[in-house]
């Protein structure tokens, strides 16, 4: 297909295929070899980039979804700065604070540290650490690199704000043959109408599960249809008792939704501990429920807040509970030409409590060993409606009800705790290192309750 | 002794490099693109131990835009090695290009040349493979058993064939002193066995390879190498072709940690490919490949060491198993190297160290960062905390009873690498370390958050060392280690220098333009350093050893004091006076007593030029002949959730001895990052295979964690005050010092913290939980 796409501030018109890598297209198409690949898997950062002024992982945008788009590369840095010679003043301060070494990381550090100071001009330390959280460096332990940004910031980097913030919207031009297979609806119906003819089509939302599967030859879709210029798909509203989430919403829009932070903040909680900034800002709830693993954060998150599920098709929409959405590993109940169009999560009642508690080998991007998520409301003493489930313990995620059941009507107290944690331990069946999952769910159920005492 | 006073060592330099780096501009090996390139995929074995019957590549050749495929029939038939470190008499060769016997999951069937990736990776899913799967030994107690599978047939060490038996492939039993009279003289003897892990050096950049055919009918190549010239040896053996006729190319690194000590393969591969296509062959491993040709030899230390009731060591005996994995990448060395360097970790009469290195059906290992000495690191520094318990001796006071510092003997390389330490700031270390950290007020099991009283709060510390370079006093039969250098001064008053070391991102290239500046008396801005080629540089060991500045250092300095008498003498002539009466400052010369005589030092050689005195140039070849240890001390403070397992690292402190400081910046570098990949072994690094069928299980950065930003503390930097009196300007080593002793400190952190030991790494949640456990706290 031929791609425009707004590379630094100038137009670029490529030939690639529609599901070629971003970071190829720069890389190889365009000759910006300062992108780096580390891993290809999302998982390093050396190949992050800006995408409409978003961090995101170059090797997890395919083509097609970056066309009409503005991409910002170590290269357009200084360019987009202020008009001086290069390096700009946060890669200047990179060089002055020693934090080049080998060099290899430090282009995706630098644009980490690009889209954070854009985003929060003066970040605390730990600011941005979380926002370097999805960048590795193998050389420098991380504190001269945290050291350079601080200095940018300090220095009132960046003087102005990028200039590149959207691209000319320009759609992908396919081959006859590429017509018939690839597709960029921009609206519901349109989507719909394409998914009705092609069943067996897969769905396009932000790619960071589907480009790493093709990277390792577990997918290689014949068709495909980009979800991500479909308005209505995107968007967060409270609509009564309930808060619609479209499947297209991504957990950076989650993480800065005020409405969210108000009212569900321990989806906002979910969502920032879910990979790392480049990712967040590509990975979206409806995949994430799609993709029906054990390992999924959301949907063990959704099942205890007692969320559904709305998938369209042409023939119109259903919801359904979560737990019904959700058949086995990798298997929902979409049917053949069904899409999910939104996420709907009852309105926890005042006064309700949720709780979202991830354990992985490590504090970011890091797969759940154990995850947790708790929602209880209580009238006076005792309990009155408690809901508990557990991820990375089985092939989906799973509600605890027996010990949902064991403590619904007690008052809170050290045995109730006990009870919880004892009934959690004997209720999940983890495959792997049982023994240990089962210990530290016992353990972080009983905790949960001894802090409410 | 004090630092000197310099003018340029010991600030903070830019690196030359470094705004290329910062702007994306640096051309690293994968950015190289050439006309008419071919690409080149490998196919892999699924078996961990399998004879290769036929390989029919009919319909992959028809895949349009493949070029050639290459298999086990095609190569040279020249068992090859994979380093050049070691002297030709105890290198390792055991392998061909291709093999007819794959030795693990994704060991080498055969090699396609396309015109893209893509053509290239689908070639491979046509080329039909039929395998008679053999059993396999995938761990060391396999590989050890009776009836174990025989890994290897044939391998030769040097030109003799090794006897191999049981998969074990070389012994070692080397004592120094009487160990029997040691222990009977003890009055308390302690024995513990420790196990190490499998990490990876998981360099950012991945291991990439362009060979391009010249018009001459020789080879470039440019390739992620820590040595090109020991690459060049590599490659033209394997090929049976003269070294003469690859020109290699220095590349900069984005990192190596060892990956990069080897070629793994694809280097040789596809230079051999470029001969047969005539035409640009490019590799470049995955991330997957990269988990299948490196990492840290696991290792199981057993330690027996006796003590006086004082504390005083009376003997020491380590004991270890090697697992190199199913090539031996660096031979017997690194078991050579763990069990030489427990030898050196303390003062004391009575040694031997025993040990012996095993083939396994996983994946060739190689030195990784401290080569050897993590691992020794790991067992001593556990077993002396162990020790001091028992002892009832405060864990420092118990290393600086024994502390081994100047005067005494250093094994920099295992035994045969002798040399005297003439400098050692461990003292000064843990007396500054402990005030740091507050060593005096540790708890025991120290429950910091009256509201979460799970949370256990320790501190540990461990010493440790790495050696700078190998040189030894007398030429040693072992390792080869020597460098070269020429310098030429330009018209315009910079110097140039043409060398060989390459700069893995440690910032030694650098770092020679800082030693030349310093001793002509030029800018740091005034140095060139040349990218570099094996054609225009002399040979130089291979980047390892910590031996980046302090051993390739030493011809740079030699020719740089070269080229300043050369200049003096010059202007001598200009100003009629004597060279001694000059001094060159900043980039000129200058009377002593007559400062307003004064020339530049482009002025002194445009008038040489002129008159006809001919080039300003100087060449040294040097073999350092100590390797002085680099000393370092670490100190951790933990928090360790007792019910779940898991530990957070709250401070660190790394105390280094590296002599004097040449670029600030690049030594604090290596020190944070060296405690990085520390805590990465001590807590969560490991490559994990499945013991049955040999499958890598975490072969990618999705699966493989290394610590975030969010992991890693700040770490606290404090140096030793040391002169090095053989190292360049006074200066020794840092680069593998810094992660040695991490891993120990991190274990004896959690036991002040909560009383456990851990003797197996790394310290996942996991296993600190299924200890906490057991000890029911
Ligand atoms: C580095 C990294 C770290 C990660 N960390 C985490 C983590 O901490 N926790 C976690 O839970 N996940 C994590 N993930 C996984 C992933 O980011 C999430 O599962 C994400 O929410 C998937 O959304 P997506 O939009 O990227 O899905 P896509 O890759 O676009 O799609 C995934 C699947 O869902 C289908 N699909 C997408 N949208 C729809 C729809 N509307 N209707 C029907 N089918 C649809 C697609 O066809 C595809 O099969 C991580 C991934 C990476 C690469
Ligand atoms: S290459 Fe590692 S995240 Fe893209
Ligand atoms: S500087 Fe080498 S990976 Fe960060």
């Amino acid at each position: 297909m031929k791609m425009t796409v707004t590379v630094n501030g100038r137009k670029r018109t490529v030939d690639v295929a529609p599901l070629a890598r971003l970071l190829d297209v720069l890389r190889d198409g365009l000759a910006l070899k300062g992108t780096k690949e580390g891993c290809g898997d999302g998982e390093c950062g050396a190949c992050a980039i800006l995408l409409d002024g978003l961090l995101v992982n170059a090797c997890c945008v395919p083509a097609i979804q970056a066309t009409g788009r503005a991409v910002v590369t170590i290269e357009g840095l200084a360019e987009a700065g202020e008009g001086r010679p290069e390096p700009d003043r946060l890669q200047q301060a990179f060089v002055d604070e020693g934090a080049v070494h080998c060099g290899f990381c430090t282009p995706g550090m630098i644009m980490a540290s690009r889209a954070l100071l854009e985003e929060r001009p003066h970040p605390s330390e730990s600011e941005i650490r979380v926002g370097l959280s999805g960048s590795l460096c193998r050389c420098t332990g991380y504190g001269t690199i945290v050291a350079a940004v601080a200095k940018a910031a300090g220095e009132g980097y960046p003087e102005r704000p990028l200039p590149w913030k959207s691209g000319g919207g320009e759609r992908p031009l396919f081959s006859p043959d590429e017509a018939e297979r690839f597709f960029v609806p921009e609206s519901l119906d349109e989507a719909l109408a394409i998914l009705h003819r092609h069943p067996d089509a897969t769905v396009l939302a932000g790619t960071t599960d589907l480009l790493p599967d093709m990277k390792k030859g577990r997918a290689a879709p014949e068709r495909a249809i980009d979800l991500l210029r479909v308005p209505e798909l995107k968007g967060i509203a409270c609509d009564g008792s309930v808060i619609r989430i479209g499947a297209c919403t991504t957990n950076g829009e989650i993480i800065r939704s005020p409405l969210l932070r108000e009212r569900l903040p321990v989806l906002v909680d979910a969502a920032s501990h879910s990979g790392a900034p480049a990712i967040q800002n590509r990975a979206t709830l409806g995949g994430n429920v799609a993709n029906a693993s054990g390992a999924a954060d959301h949907l063990v998150l959704l099942l205890a807040l007692g969320a559904s599920v709305t998938v369209a098709s042409v023939r119109g929409e259903r919801t359904l509970p979560l737990e019904d959405f959700v058949v086995a590993y990798r298997k929902t109940a979409c049917e053949p030409g069904e899409l999910i169009r939104e996420i709907v999560i009852p309105l926890p009642p005042e006064g309700s409590l949720q709780k979202w508690i991830k354990r992985g080998s490590r504090q970011a991007l890091t797969l759940s060993r154990v995850s947790l998520a708790f929602h209880l409301e209580r009238e006076g003493e005792r309990i009155k409606v408690f809901r508990l489930a557990a991820g990375s313990m089985s092939p989906v995620p799973l509600r605890l009800t027996e010990t949902e059941r064991a403590v619904t009507g007690r008052t809170i107290t050290v045995e109730t705790a006990r009870l919880a944690a004892e009934t959690a331990r004997s209720e999940i069946h983890p495959r792997k290192s049982p023994d240990y999952r089962r210990a530290i769910t016992a353990n972080l159920v009983r905790r949960f309750f001894e802090e409410l005492i | 002794m004090s630092q000197k006073p310099y003018s340029l060592a010991g600030k903070r330099h830019e690196k030359l490099e470094a705004r290329q780096k910062a702007t994306g501009r640096l051309k690293y090996t994968g950015d190289i693109r050439l006309p008419d390139m071919l690409h080149c995929r490998i196919l892999r074995s699924p078996h961990a131990n399998a004879i290769v019957k036929s390989v029919d590549t009919t319909e992959a050749m028809k895949v349009p835009g493949v070029v050639d495929i290459i298999t086990y029939d095609d190569v040279p038939k020249i068992l090859s090695m994979h380093q050049f470190l070691h002297v030709p008499e105890v290198m390792y060769y055991d392998s061909y290009l291709l093999e007819r016997h794959v030795r693990h999951v994704g060991d080498r069937v055969a090699a396609v040349a396309a015109e893209s990736i893509e053509a290239a990776e689908e070639a491979l899913r046509k080329v039909v493979v039929d395998y008679e799967v053999l059993p396999a030994a995938v761990t060391m107690e396999q590989a050890l058993a009776g009836e174990a599978p025989r890994i290897h047939e044939e391998a030769r060490r040097g030109t003799d064939l090794v006897e191999i038996e049981g998969n074990v492939f070389e012994k070692v039993d080397v004592s120094i002193g009487d160990v029997e009279r040691g222990f009977a003289e003890a009055d308390y003897v302690i024995e513990r066995s420790y196990n190490t892990s499998k990490p990876n050096p998981a360099p950012m950049e991945r291991a990439c390879v362009v060979c391009a055919p010249r018009s001459d009918g020789r080879l470039d190549v440019w390739a992620t190498a820590q040595g090109i010239h020991a690459m060049r040896m590599n490659i033209a053996h394997s090929l049976g072709v003269p070294v003469s006729h690859l020109n290699c190319h220095r590349m900069f690194l984005g990192g190596s940690f060892g990956a990069h000590i080897h070629t793994g393969f694809i280097e040789n591969i596809c230079a051999f490919l470029a001969f047969r296509t005539g035409r640009p062959v490019r590799g470049e491993k995955t991330r997957e490949e990269m988990f299948l040709a490196y990492g840290r030899h696991p290792m199981k230390v057993t330690v027996k060491a006796g003590f006086k009731k004082d504390g005083t060591m009376t003997a020491l005996h380590s004991d270890t198993t090697d697992d190199t994995g199913s090539y031996a990448f660096s031979g017997s060395s690194k078991m050579m190297l763990t069990s030489g360097f427990t030898l050196s970790m303390y003062k004391c009469p009575n040694l031997r160290m025993t040990g012996r290195s095993i083939y396994t059906n996983t994946p060739p290992l190689s030195a990784m960062r401290g080569a050897g000495n993590p691992q020794a690191s790991w067992a001593v520094e556990s077993l002396m905390d162990e020790a001091a318990e028992a002892l009832g001796i405060d864990p420092i006071a118990l290393r600086l009873r024994n502390n081994l510092g100047v005067g005494d003997t250093f094994y920099g390389q295992g035994p045969k690498v002798i040399s005297t330490i003439r400098s050692c700031g461990t003292p000064e270390l843990l007396e500054k370390g402990s005030r740091l950290i507050g060593w005096e007020k540790r708890g025991n099991g120290y429950a910091p958050y009256p509201d979460r009283p799970w949370i256990r709060r320790g501190i540990g510390m461990a010493r440790g060392f790495h050696t700078s370079g190998c040189g030894s006093e007398k030429p040693n039969r072992f390792i080869m280690d020597f460098s070269g250098a020429f310098i030429k001064m330009n018209e315009d008053g910079t110097a140039q220098l043409m060398n060989a070391a390459a700069d893995c991102g440690g910032g030694n290239i650098s770092t020679y333009a800082t030693l030349i500046a310093e001793t002509i008396g030029l800018r740091y801005s005034d140095v060139i350093v040349n990218g570099g080629d094996t054609d225009t540089t002399p040979f130089d060991g291979v980047t390892h050893a910590s031996r980046g500045l302090y051993g390739a250092g030493q011809p740079v300095v030699a020719c740089a004091e070269d080229i300043r008498q050369q200049l003096l003498e010059w202007a001598s002539r200009a100003f009629r006076c004597g060279p001694e009466d000059l001094e060159i400052h900043q980039g000129r010369v200058y009377r002593h007593f007559k400062p307003e005589d004064s020339m530049t030092v482009s002025e002194v050689v445009l008038l040489g030029q002129a008159r006809g005195w001919g080039n300003i140039m100087a060449h040294s070849t040097v073999r350092p002949t100590a390797c002085p240890p680099h000393f370092v001390v670490i100190f951790l403070e933990v928090e360790v959730d007792t019910r779940t397992g898991r530990v957070d690292v709250t401070r660190a402190i790394s105390g280094v001895d590296t002599g004097t400081i040449i670029n600030r910046n690049n030594v604090e570098g290596q020190a944070a990052g060296g405690l990085h990949m520390g805590l990465g072994f001590g807590l969560m690094e490991d490559t994990l295979f499945d013991a049955a069928t040999g499958r890598p299980l975490n072969a990618n950065f999705a699966d493989y964690k290394m610590l975030t930003t969010l992991d890693m503390p700040p770490v606290e930097i404090v140096f030793a005050d040391t002169f090095e009196p053989t190292g360049p300007l006074g200066s020794k080593a840092i680069g593998e010092g810094v992660t040695n002793p991490v891993a120990p400190a991190v274990a004896n952190a959690i036991y002040n913290a909560c009383g456990v030991r851990i003797r197996d790494l790394p310290c996942t949640p996991e296993r600190v939980f299924r200890e906490i456990k057991k000890a029911r706290i």
